[in-house]
């Protein structure tokens, strides 16, 4: 299966994409798939998303539309069915 | 003629009228709440509401076009009126100070407009409007990216459960770079929901959905959100 991820915001300037198709043969954890993107656009990614090992705080991960950290965060199952965005939004004003 | 000759047959006369009745709430008179204070003013909102407790420095005026040099070092809300009363003298526009607090005892109003500037405060924000029933359109900027929603209670996610409910680590007293014209363009993105949440019939509303506005690549895309969880306590 494959698995569509929308990058939005300043990912998009230091990655450099808008969208990464990721393939994996079964549905994958949130975890697992920030791993996968990862492997495809550097470790980096991971810094942007994560920190201590949890979703980096002020970091929107949504699953078809609502934020992991409210599902089950990085253990959020996740299938081609799912719309993931990965967002860092903007704070100012 | 009035001064209202040039848009209020967008709307029809039983939705202007809606406009000129609104009370609206602004949060933050910055980058964005200098341009959308001067769009709702010049606009026809009722009565509006303004709090910022911050007074007008010089980095300030490369985008909150609401000031120049002969404010720096006043209150932003006091220029700001002094600004708006020159151009309307009949606008209504009450100032506050004051820094929204869960304490605060809030105005009445038909709903608030996020211009603020730290997640911290937009917490408060959330709590003090989205949770008592009343919506809130939710702006932010930062480089040359920007986003702007509509929460309504009872429809949509309010700001904490669709933003989480921690501040990112990375804004604390740190001044941000942001490109001026991305903020005016949020602001701008801003007033429109508030003239349609206003105006109680025009177009469709950003409620359950997040615009989100890249101005280095000139992408201006929709993410589809949830619908929120939780109802409104009154």
């Amino acid at each position: 299966m494959i698995i569509r991820v929308g990058l939005f915001s300043l990912l998009r300037l230091k990655f450099g994409v808008s969208s990464l198709d990721i393939e994996t043969e079964r549905s994958v954890s949130m975890k697992q798939l920030i791993d996968l993107a990862a492997a495809k656009l550097g470790n980096e990614l991971k810094d942007q998303l994560l920190a201590d090992g949890a979703i980096r705080k002020g970091t929107l991960l949504l699953v078809n539309g609502r934020n992991a950290l409210l599902m089950e965060g990085l253990d959020t199952m996740i299938d081609e069915r799912n719309e993931i965005s990965f967002f860092p939004p903007s704070g100012g004003g | 003629m009035d001064r209202y000759d040039r848009h209020k047959g967008l709307f029809g006369e039983e939705a202007f009228a809606c406009i000129r009745k609104s009370r609206i709430l602004v949060a933050g008179v910055g980058g964005l709440g200098s341009t959308v204070l001067q769009l709702l003013a010049r606009g026809g909102i009722g009565i509006i509401y303004i709090y910022d407790y911050a007074c007008v420095d010089l980095p300030d005026l490369n985008r909150q076009l609401l000031y120049d040099l002969s404010h720096v070092g006043r209150p932003k809300v006091e220029a700001a009126c002094t600004v708006m009363k020159a151009i309307d003298p009949d606008v209504c526009i009450v100032p506050s100070r004051e820094k929204i607090s869960r304490e605060t005892a809030m105005p009445v109003v038909d709903f608030a407009i996020d211009c603020l500037d730290t997640f911290a405060d937009r917490f408060v924000l959330d709590e003090v409007f989205f949770k008592r029933g009343i919506p809130l359109i939710h702006g932010g900027v930062d480089g040359f990216f920007g986003q702007v929603t509509t929460l309504i209670p009872g429809k949509t996610q309010g700001f904490q459960e669709l933003f989480g409910n921690e501040q990112p680590s990375e804004e604390r007293n740190i001044p941000r770079q942001i490109f001026p014209p991305a903020v005016t363009a949020v602001a701008s993105v801003l007033a429109s929901e508030a003239f349609k949440l206003a105006s109680g019939k025009t177009g469709d509303l950003l409620a359950g959905k997040m615009l989100t506005l890249d101005f280095l690549s000139n992408s201006f895309e929709i993410i589809h959100l949830a619908k929120g969880a939780y109802q409104p306590q009154r």
